[in-house]
């Protein structure tokens, strides 16, 4: 990580440099802490052994994925509603987007790891899989969406956005609406009594923590790309009509010195 | 494998995973700060 103070040359960033450093390390601090309660100090749960050690980072992927698509569903609302319009909102969705993307992706492998030993079985084609899966698809579309230029991509984006995250609502409560073979809400469900070991809530929440602040961080980084990479185009179009221009205006005056 | 082994896997591909995503993410801001005029970086055509 850099300097502390932010330049010319960080372009607009979502945070601010200092901050934005104090964050990264926390989270570097955090994830480690993490690791080290999550492997060695949270003890084996009683049913599942040692292999419920991968719901510390399982849940709170799944956690981000929720958080990230929200708020890109949000950043949409806020470009579409005119009084509100900003390329900052289109940014902060694309960004928030394909952190969203990552988060899917690792829940449904870490799931999968998961399964295996616990289920007995890699994979079911059932509601929560099923609906997560299509969750991750839907915004890899998304993304692949953005990549495409022209008139209204942001409007269009925005719009596309808001659409796959109707499957949000149906990934959470999914297990409610089907019999499924994924375990309904545990630890916030009032029907049940979770009866979880101190450490093990601890360990559960500080991961969701410590992969909270790392998400921030990674907005803030991922935010002020876009935007850097989005003013090198805008001056790599304007030099080339540049360039343009001042060969028509060559041509043009080699055409009237022909003429005379 | 035993559950300690899906355990370490796991735990092993978030790090790289996550790892990998802000590294590159780094390199990435690196360049785009170097192409950014006045930063005695940029490739002029």
């Amino acid at each position: 990580m850099r300097r502390a103070t932010p330049g010319v040359a960080d372009g607009p960033a979502l945070l601010n440099g200092t901050l934005s450093i104090v964050l990264g390390w926390t989270a570097l601090a955090a994830l480690i802490t993490l690791a080290i309660l999550g492997l060695w100090v949270a003890p084996p749960d009683a049913v599942q052994g040692d292999a419920q050690r991968l719901m510390y980072v399982h849940v709170p992927a799944a956690w981000l994925a929720y958080l990230a698509f929200g708020v890109t569903a949000l950043a949409s609302v806020l470009y579409l509603w005119r009084r509100t319009r900003s390329p900052v909102w289109d940014r902060v969705a694309g960004a928030s987007a394909e952190l969203g993307v990552i988060f899917t992706g690792l829940c449904l492998v870490l799931g999968s790891m998961w399964g295996r030993p616990v289920w007995g079985t890699w994979w079911e084609w059932e509601a929560r899989l099923v609906s997560t899966a299509v969750l991750f698809f839907l915004y890899v579309g998304y993304l692949a969406l953005r990549r495409i230029p022209g008139p209204g991509r942001a409007k269009r984006c925005a719009i596309a956005a808001l659409i796959a995250f109707v499957d949000v609502p149906i990934v959470h409560f999914s297990v409610e609406w089907w019999r499924t073979l994924h375990q309904q809400a545990t630890v916030f469900n009032p029907d049940l009594n979770p009866e979880i070991h101190g450490t093990m809530a601890f360990t559960l929440v500080f991961g969701v923590l410590a992969f909270t602040l790392l998400y921030v961080f990674l907005l803030d980084r991922r935010y002020t790309l876009e935007t850097l990479e989005e003013g090198r185009e805008e001056r790599e179009l304007e030099q080339a009509i540049a360039e343009r221009t001042g060969t028509a205006e060559l041509v043009d005056a080699g055409a009237r010195g022909g003429s005379l | 494998m035993t559950d300690a082994g899906y355990v370490i896997a796991g735990w092993l591909l978030t790090g790289v995973v996550l790892g990998g995503y802000t590294a590159t993410l780094a390199l990435r801001l690196r360049r785009a700060r170097k192409s950014l005029p006045g930063s005695g970086g940029e490739t002029s055509r």
